[in-house]
């Protein structure tokens, strides 16, 4: 065999475990899941080919889908723009070489690592209308009535939102990775030209960090969208369904109403939705690039 | 000759980073605490950070538990096994699409970029279906299989590997070594830092990942620490000592893992960050 021959050869040999897996696992289903939005299908009797009549549905008849959609985007519009803020909040705050910086950095990383089960039950606790911390401290400033948080249609959502916000990490890390990238002279040279460090924060790092921020905002619509775990184990998509979200819809349709053709539907659009805002990101990107 | 100020200003940065820590810190703080309590002291107010006794044997009760061993070693096996395949699998292809030339490399790779846009919820349904008609719904082997293949992983190691000179390659081939060789002894041990850091990142993926078992276990006795954890939170609803001890356990690994390697770790997920 020549060389080219061995080489390429030994290519597919290396690529097969991979790439064996990856049809079977990812292009496959890809393709079914886009194929089962056509169905009807409970999974036992034999699947029933509806068209584009799952889409209608969704659209037209389904209310808990339309309100899964909005309570959807009420969690992702509230989340993200205060998530990022909060991330880049500390992130600025944690870029300094004071000693033991790394230590305050994997403090507030360290929530993203942990499962989000492991601490379900301490935010229980915490939104207790009776004897939680946060109801406790709203009565003693004077609140006569406090919120009923997870229980209640009102307040399950913004409890979440809350509570899901611990989890900034990972936007934080970004967000630091991109402050390195500011070069430190145009901070000395502001401080030169006599600005306080608040001016030097608005008009140098702000700015010089919008890569990084447009960055971590699609990271984190991307993610917000996927929430499922919070809303699984917090409310189960209550009270009267205020809290049930994209994800949980989806797989209530397909584990608890066994709807698999509908709940696959359901998940086309939401990969549309998350795909959309990626291409959006990568135009926008290709944008930028042209400008700088 | 630091001014006065600009002393105090630094002196309130530190204090407002140690505060934002403890507030990070606070629901830890109160799942150690109150793991090792009583019931009734669990809802004391003012809250009492510390016990009068500390009660371990909230933790043996846990750990006595029918379930709770059974969980633990379902959730080692759902995290090891894919872990090894992960590694495995990635690394062989990345050195095929990082070193190797052959016709249709590169569409090839685009599509495993594609891929990593695509939603676990999307494939979630068909491969229900596919484990379903293989008969392996309900068995480990349903998250295990398809747990052992990553895109991301190809990604990663690609990236890591593309900057091994090719010249180290060619000289163990002119010394005889096969492509297999050169893997092993050239490829893999250079890459070991980006190996390393991927494979803690797969590993608490891996020993958090709920709604897979969720939906492809279908029996108590094969659920991993997290879907354990969800049915205590229903079974033990008023009970947070026990609850708190379950949970503490159940963090312990990725405490232990994340505090040998939190550097690395986190180094990790601003350089694919950036990448990405």
């Amino acid at each position: 065999m020549s060389m080219r021959a061995k080489e390429i050869t030994a290519a597919w040999l290396f690529l097969l475990p991979n790439l064996l897996g990856f049809l079977a696992f990812t292009l496959l289903p890809v393709l079914c899941a886009v194929l089962l939005g056509f169905t009807r299908w409970d999974l036992y009797n034999a699947p029933v080919w509806v068209g584009l009549d799952n889409y209608e549905r969704l659209f037209h008849t389904d209310d808990r889908f339309v309100r899964s959609f909005w309570n959807t985007v009420y969690y992702v519009g509230v989340q993200v723009p205060v998530g990022i803020v909060i991330a880049m909040g500390a992130a600025i705050l944690l870029n300094r070489k004071i000693r033991g910086v790394s230590v305050y950095r994997a403090i507030f990383f360290f929530p993203v690592i942990t499962s989000f089960v492991a601490t379900a039950a301490v935010w229980r606790w915490v939104f207790n209308p009776q004897y939680g911390p946060i109801n406790t401290l709203l009565q003693t400033m004077g609140a006569a009535k406090p919120p009923m948080w997870l229980a209640s249609q009102t307040w399950a959502m913004p409890a979440i939102i809350i509570i899901t916000l611990w989890f900034f990490g990972t936007s934080m890390v970004l967000f630091l990775a991109g402050l390195q990238n500011i070069p430190q002279d145009l901070y000395e040279a502001a401080e030169i030209d006599g600005a306080t460090k608040w001016q030097a924060t608005l008009r140098i790092t702000v700015p010089l960090l919008s890569p990084t921020t447009f960055m971590v905002t699609v990271l984190s619509l991307i993610w917000a969208f996927k929430s499922f775990e919070p809303f699984l184990i917090l409310t189960d998509g209550g009270p009267a369904g205020s809290t049930s979200v994209l994800v949980f819809y989806i797989y209530e349709l397909g584990f608890r109403f066994y709807e698999m053709g509908y709940a696959s539907a359901a998940a086309v659009i939401l990969f549309l939705i998350i795909f959309t805002i990626t291409a959006a990101q990568w135009l926008v990107q290709q944008k930028w690039l042209d400008y700088s | 000759m630091v001014s006065l100020k600009i002393r105090s200003l630094q002196i309130g940065k530190h204090v407002l980073i140690v505060a934002c820590s403890c507030v990070m810190l606070l629901p830890f703080a109160w799942m150690l605490s109150t793991s090792l309590k009583t019931q009734p002291e669990v809802f004391v107010y003012p809250i009492k950070w510390i016990p009068d006794k500390l009660i371990w044997s909230n933790y043996g009760e846990v750990l006595a538990e029918k379930w709770f061993f059974g969980y633990f070693v379902n959730s080692v096996n759902l995290t090891v096994w894919p872990l090894l395949g992960k590694i495995a699998t990635s690394s062989l292809a990345a050195f095929a699409f990082a070193k190797l030339r052959f016709p249709g490399r590169d569409m090839l790779f685009l599509l495993y970029l594609g891929t990593l846009m695509v939603p676990m919820e999307l494939t979630l349904i068909p491969n229900y279906i596919l484990m379903k008609e293989l008969g392996l719904l309900g068995s480990h082997l349903s998250i295990i299989l398809p747990g052992m293949f990553t895109a991301f992983g190809v990604f990663v190691l690609r990236q890591a590997m593309i900057v091994i000179p090719n010249e180290l390659l060619e000289a163990a081939r002119i010394d005889g070594a096969g492509y297999a060789r050169a893997y092993m002894r050239i490829v893999m041990p250079l890459c070991r830092p980006s190996i390393a850091a991927l494979a803690i990142f797969i590993f608490i993926g891996q020993w958090n990942s709920f709604l897979l078992p969720l939906i492809y276990l279908q029996t108590q006795d094969k659920y991993p620490l997290t879907i354990g954890l969800y049915n205590y939170i229903g079974q033990y609803a008023t009970n947070y000592p026990l609850l708190m001890a379950a949970s503490v356990l159940m963090l312990l690994p990725t405490v232990l893992f994340f505090s040998a390697a939190n550097r690395q770790f986190i180094q990790g997920v601003a350089m694919t960050g950036i990448k990405g």
